[in-house]
């Protein structure tokens, strides 16, 4: 009898932390267009090399108990379905990343590079997105959200009001990249070998930077008043902008 | 080979085709020679296309000129030592443009090649601007600086700083229609666009523009932002730094 309590004890445990490790993860394929994360507060993003994305929840989200069989829902009508409050949603370009909750846990999610990201973000509630390992197309338009990027490769064009922009870049490809922050700071280091036509802002701000820039000649008076640098590092190549209009700009050699 | 190195020369190659040209002129010889003269072509083509603005000094200075002769004839009075100037100045300019054009003559069949290349590489530069991604388009806005800047090329700045849906690349068409802000219907489009404009960076990017280019025009826009209900409170800082500023 005792051996038999055991056993329905173990399997039922096994049965629920199974379960719940399922809950823990959702995925599906996806080699092109757009994935979006609309309104995500805690997102870390990983690329990779293979054809699906698979979305983690690092902490488990505890919904009261009262919420058992149930499933949140969001006032703009978005429905869990990944049972860690979050909706994902196909659309004509790709796919969308919903948070349902209020105060959805911290995702991981894996992402092959073949993808394009999008991410948007207006609250005050959001963390740093960080993205690692990534090498293609990544949009970005936050309010207060920064960005943290790390070993990234391909074309970004990211935007922030509030935000600060970190990354370390790799061998960047040759698309125009753009980096904007209005009140933040934007902080990039390239591999010092990194080819590039560089056009650095800071309006109210500094530049600083180790990179051993060839400065074109500046035309009129107007650049020089409005702070902002054109120049080559190692002979010019991928066009990057940098601007951080109140806050500073670093551009770092590594 | 030459036409590919053209096209990557002026900056329209993407992807894999890049790296091919690159490494043909990494491999070949006469390749790599062909290429560091073309990229010298098209430097001086660049600087070419920097000679616009004396152009634009010289009508003002005309204009100037002009004005001083007519203001000068009305009291009666030929001012001699203005003639003077303007004759030796014309004097100096010919002489430039003499030598200029000495200079520029050996490689004048390679810039009309260049040219045409070039206008070609209007079109593909108006195409960039409507493609899907918008780390192409971007480019499309950056690359329009390189080519032959017309009309056409200002209004699809327009077309892409009003309708773009990324901000960056909306930003970057903002800094490009700086360059031509000493035009009219430039600073008529940006004063209009300050009613456009949903997101702050660009409304900030905007009022500070217009503020630098000191552009009156924009003062009574500014005001309805400060009593729209759509706007940020530190954009409406901004304008009202800016109606301060202007006023």
């Amino acid at each position: 009898m005792k051996t038999l309590m055991k056993t329905l004890l173990l399997t039922l445990l096994g049965v629920f932390s199974a379960s719940l490790l399922i809950a823990q993860e959702y995925k599906f394929n996806m080699r092109e267009g757009t994935l979006r994360f609309v309104e995500v507060n805690k997102v870390t993003i990983n690329g990779t090399s293979g054809s699906e994305v698979i979305i983690k929840a690092k902490s488990p989200k505890n919904f009261p108990e009262r919420a058992q069989g149930l499933r949140p829902i969001s006032g703009s009508g978005k429905v869990d379905n990944t049972g860690f409050g979050y909706a994902v949603e196909e659309n004509e370009d790709g796919r969308s990343i919903y948070q349902v909750t209020r105060n959805g846990g911290h995702i991981t999610v894996s992402v092959p590079s073949t993808v394009k990201l999008h991410i948007t973000h207006s609250g005050n509630q959001g963390g740093t997105v960080e993205i690692t390992d990534f090498s293609g197309e990544i949009e970005a338009d936050t309010r207060y959200s920064g960005l943290k990027l790390n070993n990234i490769t391909g074309p970004i064009l990211a935007n922030t009001i509030y935000g600060k922009i970190e990354g370390s870049l790799g061998t960047i490809s040759n698309k125009d990249m753009s980096i904007v922050s209005v009140y933040g700071l934007v902080d990039i280091a390239l591999p010092a070998s990194t080819k590039a036509d560089l056009k650095l802002k800071s309006s109210y701000g500094d530049i600083f930077t180790d990179f051993d820039i060839e400065f074109d000649e500046v035309n009129g008076m107007k650049s020089v008043r409005n702070r902002d640098f054109t120049g080559k590092i190692n002979g010019g190549g991928t066009k990057l902008y940098l601007e951080a209009k109140y806050g500073n700009v670093y551009l770092r050699s590594k | 080979m030459q036409e590919l190195l053209v096209e990557y020369v002026s900056g329209n190659l993407e992807g894999e085709l890049v790296e091919y040209v690159k490494g043909q002129i990494e491999k070949n010889e006469n390749i790599r020679k062909e290429y560091e003269e073309l990229k010298e072509v098209n430097k001086l083509y660049q600087s070419l296309q920097s000679e616009v603005p004396s152009d634009r000094m010289k009508s003002r200075f005309d204009d100037f000129i002009a004005s001083e002769l007519s203001h000068e004839k009305s009291s009666g009075n030929t001012n001699w030592g203005v003639l003077k100037i303007a004759a030796a100045l014309a004097l100096i300019a010919l002489f430039i443009s003499i030598g200029w054009f000495y200079g520029a003559r050996q490689n004048d069949d390679k810039i009309k090649q260049l040219e045409s290349e070039m206008a070609m590489t209007k079109e593909a530069v108006m195409d960039l601007m409507l493609q899907s991604s918008a780390s192409t388009r971007i480019q499309g806005v950056n690359s329009s600086a390189e080519v032959k800047a017309d009309q056409e090329i200002i209004s699809a700045l327009i077309f892409t700083l009003n309708f773009d849906e990324n901000t960056n690349v909306r930003l970057a068409a903002l800094n490009a229609l700086a360059k031509f802000s000493d035009e009219e219907k430039v600073r008529d489009e940006l004063v209009k666009a300050l009613k456009f404009q949903d997101n702050p960076t660009i409304q900030i990017s905007l009022i500070n523009l217009l503020v630098e280019i000191r552009e009156e025009k924009a003062i009574s826009p500014l005001r309805e932002l400060l009593d729209s209900q759509d706007i940020e409170e530190f954009v409406k800082e901004e304008a009202q730094l800016g109606i301060f500023k202007l006023s």
